[in-house]
């Protein structure tokens, strides 16, 4: 359900413009070289403007699913979105740098989500938004020490964009779940709702060790990522790493 | 694949090389094409008559159709960045001249939701457009780009003239936004 809430919010937007409501009152007065054509036109768009563009419901609507949307379910997929509806948005491995520079330009949250919209895994895709959101409260909050994220998120990205095309899910999810660990923030950030996109990983605490598991070279370092110091100063619940895999929730949103 | 009303895909470069030859029919054809998007695109980005604008951004098209060069998507994309000059024009002047009346607002009166829409979570086009508007103007300009004038992050940020990242950072906030609204909306009691 997730890119598809961004992608319909978009596609709804686009019917209507495209529809018949926007284009057809424009139709018998468009702008010619007759120069009262165009006043004609304007009265017809005024009205129509007024009326508030009615009859779009026959569009049907956008469905958001009520329960169990993952956090960050208007987030992912909208470079996805854009592309479904015909956008492109260049290849992979464009995009994997882009989000690189993005994490290089102090925006390392924005580069996570950036990347969530490459990989086509959604294990690796819930992990990369979630870590996002991490870092996200984190910085709202300003809590923790951001160099490590940084760090982190920096090998992870560089990872996938020297992948690129061949990028191993478990792998990322793991590296993404062992970043920003120990959210802290309020609950409204953090729209309530079971974890249900995220198969259940193994009960390691995935703490944020550090990097010295370069990605690039274990193949098979994925959520086991060694290290065992929790992430961050403050333990929290020790969650660090969200033992349960679910990693979809900071517990504050959690019932 | 791509989301179009059918018939606007027809022979594009047949009716671009037709309209700037003078010929009516396919200028027609490629007013359909624009004018949609130009005015959907007016409305959410909150422009008091986007009827006069919309007519400025026609002209300048014709004005400058000839010089204009590229396919179906190039041609929206030039449309829109001719229309959001026009709008950032049109919100300079309207700043100045306040007593304007504002069509936006009457549209904001009305309730477009059904209300066995939204208790079903429902959203049609007219909310969705409520919810670009609430964006910040900066927020809203990306987003609208992107999806009226089919432009990619690189082309906004072109149009723009922000950085790339800037503008990935603005969509990005623009989507948490939204997504922020659409909760609050969606379950007003329990935030």
């Amino acid at each position: 359900m997730s890119p598809d809430t961004v992608t319909e919010f978009i596609q709804i937007l686009r019917e209507e413009a495209d529809g018949a409501d926007f284009r057809t009152l424009s139709a018998p007065a468009i702008p010619s070289a007759a120069p009262g054509a165009m006043a004609r036109w304007r009265t017809r768009l005024a009205t129509a403007a007024a009326a508030g563009v009615a009859s779009v419901a026959a569009l049907g609507g956008l469905a958001y699913a009520a329960d169990g949307s993952a956090p960050g379910a208007v987030l992912y997929g909208i470079d996805r979105a854009f592309e479904a509806i015909g956008i492109g948005n260049g290849g992979e491995h464009e995009r994997l740098e882009e989000a690189v520079a993005l994490a290089e330009h102090g925006d390392p949250a924005l580069g996570l989500e950036h990347a969530a919209g490459v990989t086509g895994d959604p294990e690796a895709h819930a992990a990369l938004i979630q870590a996002a959101e991490r870092l996200m409260l984190r910085e709202q909050n300003q809590v923790g020490e951001q160099t490590q994220a940084r760090l982190q998120v920096a090998e992870l990205l560089q990872y996938m964009a020297q992948n690129a095309g061949d990028v191993d899910g478990p792998t990322v999810a793991g590296l993404a779940r062992s970043i920003g660990g120990d959210p802290v923030g309020p609950p409204e950030n953090v729209p309530a709702g079971p974890p249900d996109e995220v198969p259940v990983g193994p009960p390691d605490g995935v703490p944020a060790g550090p990097p010295d598991t370069t990605p690039g070279g274990s193949g098979d370092g994925g959520p086991g990522a060694s290290g065992d110091t929790p992430a961050g100063s403050n333990g929290g619940q020790g969650n660090g790493g969200d033992p349960q895999g679910s990693g979809a929730n900071p517990h504050g949103g959690s019932r | 694949m791509r989301v179009m009303a059918r018939g606007l895909e027809v022979d594009f470069p047949k009716a671009l090389a037709a309209a700037k030859r003078g010929d009516e029919e396919a200028w027609r054809h490629l007013f359909q094409i624009i004018a949609g998007r130009v005015v959907g695109f007016l409305v959410v980005r909150g422009v008091r008559d986007p009827e006069n604008v919309a007519g400025e951004v026609f002209a300048d098209v014709v004005r400058s159709l000839k010089r204009f060069q590229g396919d179906r998507r190039d041609f929206v994309s030039w449309t829109l960045t001719i229309a959001h000059r026009r709008m950032v024009d049109a919100v300079r002047s309207s700043v100045r001249r306040p007593e304007d009346p504002t069509p936006a607002d009457q549209l904001d009166r009305r309730d477009p939701v059904d209300v066995e829409d939204a208790a079903l979570g429902l959203v049609g086009a007219d909310r969705a457009r409520h919810l670009l508007a609430r964006l910040t103007p900066e927020q809203a300009d990306v987003l609208a780009l992107r999806i009226y004038g089919e432009m990619t992050l690189p082309e906004v940020a072109r149009r723009l003239d922000k950085p790339l990242t800037a503008v990935t950072s603005l969509q990005h906030r623009a989507l948490e936004a939204l997504r922020r609204h659409l909760e609050g909306d969606r379950a007003p009691n329990s935030g």
